[in-house]
């Protein structure tokens, strides 16, 4: 596929990695990508296991269903079983547990949830059935929003009234600064979200360097830009240099998209605070939607219950957000939550950290860390020449090759 | 592919672009229609300014976000 088999060349990765290698020294590594895509891609591909062992990739907040607290999820199906609503998500949120279920649990118990591929097809849904009250669980970074808030201009200037969105939209900032703040953590750099820099742009991002100096590159989602961004990275500190740099030129611009841009100011303002799964409240970290939209906003129209749920005690979901630990290192991890059986959020979306593990690596991961335990050790953060390592080098040689 | 998800990513994960090749245009309705992956489907365009035929775009919930800018190979 052209724009992306050029960033998958088997050859180049192994050179780049072996460069990084080369070039990484003594020192620890820890980079951070902010973005579920950039975990789902990390660990469809191998990387961590081509990178030496003292680079190691922190996966960050970036996967909207991972973030989501569990109150939240139940006001959602608090909204479903109301009569007469058709109760639209995207796929994924389906599997989310609440306190008492999931969305597909309610589904099961008669609500009538349906699955949407956009919010367009929510509007579409309301078009269909005007008896009905449609209801769409907008979920999603600035990458989502503007569907969001397209579907909401459109249904305004087409009348259409019996559309409602349970805004859950959030942004990219504030959990970073989040991040930032923690005494948890220590990061060197960071790998900055692709496509939700396709709308803000890359300048929202200097606050990173000029307020915490650590350096930032906007990368895209293919292997080969995953290795070049943490091969910038180092560069950065290597030079002395510390700076926003865009690796992703080929689809970000610097200023983003200001259409897009200027139809999230007229449908959105912030929120004063939003819980974050893991981070608790931060304010203003989320969007919610303007008085002029109130008809249309479902925690205005509707009774939701507001109530905060803690997250089950045995699961570690947000010391796996903010990266302190490792998924495989959560007491549940593989056990009692998997993919099909989630416990956590992280283990519901493939962009989830704990997903992404357990798909791509569980079971090397796992093995690493019997042998680790029975040595009373702390698990190590790296799996360089594992059995995993194994399944990397051969996902790669599985990608074609380009001529050039 | 599973039933809920694109590409083994969901949809939900915001993060995620999906490449549509523009085959035609419906400028009333603000909509390109074209292929994703070969799967015939619509997106709006309001976001992006002329949209022709032959372009790629990169799309997120039904909607185009930005359009693909040449590959330069070695850059």
């Amino acid at each position: 596929m052209k724009f992306a088999d050029e960033f998958r060349d088997a050859d180049l990765a192994r050179a780049l990695a072996a460069r990084i290698a080369g070039e990484a020294g003594d020192k620890h590594w820890k980079i951070m990508e902010v973005c579920g895509g950039h975990t789902h891609t990390i660990f469809k591909y191998g990387i961590e296991d081509l990178l030496p062992s003292n680079v190691e990739l922190v996966h960050g907040p970036g996967c909207p269903v991972c973030v989501i607290p569990m109150g939240r999820v139940d006001d959602g199906i608090a909204v479903a079983h109301e009569p007469g609503v058709i109760f639209t998500c995207f796929g994924d949120l389906m599997r989310v547990p609440g306190s008492d279920g999931s969305l597909l649990d309610a589904k099961a118990a008669g609500a009538d949830v349906r699955m949407v591929y956009s919010p367009l097809d929510a509007l579409k849904i309301a078009q269909q059935n005007p008896d009905k009250k449609v209801v769409f669980y907008a979920i999603g970074f600035e990458t989502t929003a503007p569907s969001t808030a397209l579907t909401l201009l459109r249904a305004k200037a087409e009348g259409i009234r019996n559309l409602f969105v349970f805004c859950n939209h959030v942004t990219i900032i504030p959990p970073m600064k989040a991040i930032l703040d923690s005494p948890d953590l220590r990061l060197d750099g960071f790998l900055g979200p692709g496509h939700v820099s396709t709308v803000v742009g890359i300048r929202p991002f200097e606050f990173v360097t000029n307020t915490y100096n650590k350096p930032v590159v906007v990368v895209g989602f293919e292997p080969l830009d995953i290795l070049q961004g943490v091969h910038m990275i180092m560069q950065q500190i290597q030079e002395g240099r510390c700076e926003v740099e865009n690796q992703y030129r080929r689809v970000v611009h610097d200023d983003g998209n200001p259409k897009a841009l200027e139809v999230l100011a007229r449908v959105f303002k912030l929120r004063s605070h939003f819980e974050w799964r893991g981070l608790g409240f931060i304010s203003q970290s989320a969007l919610e939607l303007r008085d002029e939209f109130a008809d249309h906003d479902a925690e205005k129209v509707f009774s939701v219950p507001g109530v905060r749920v803690a997250d089950p005690k045995a699961c570690q979901c947000g010391e796996v957000l903010k990266g302190v630990l490792k998924p495989w290192e959560c007491k549940v991890f593989g056990t009692a939550c998997t993919p099909e059986t989630p416990i956590g959020t992280c283990m519901v979306s493939s962009e989830g950290a704990c997903a992404a593990y357990y798909n791509f690596g569980r079971y090397s991961r796992a093995r690493d860390r019997e042998r680790v335990l029975a040595s009373g050790e702390r698990p190590a953060g790296n799996g360089n020449g594992t059995a995993n390592g194994a399944v990397a080098e051969r996902d790669l040689r599985a990608i074609p090759v380009q001529t050039r | 592919m599973s039933t809920e998800c694109h590409d083994e990513v969901c949809i939900t994960c915001s993060d995620q672009l999906l490449s549509l090749i523009v085959t035609g245009v419906d400028l009333d309705a603000s909509v390109a229609r074209g292929t994703v992956d070969g799967l015939a489907t619509e997106v709006g365009i309001e976001l992006i300014d002329e949209v022709l035929v032959g372009d790629v775009l990169l799309c997120h919930g039904g909607v185009a976000l930005q359009r693909s800018a040449p590959l330069e190979v070695g850059a």
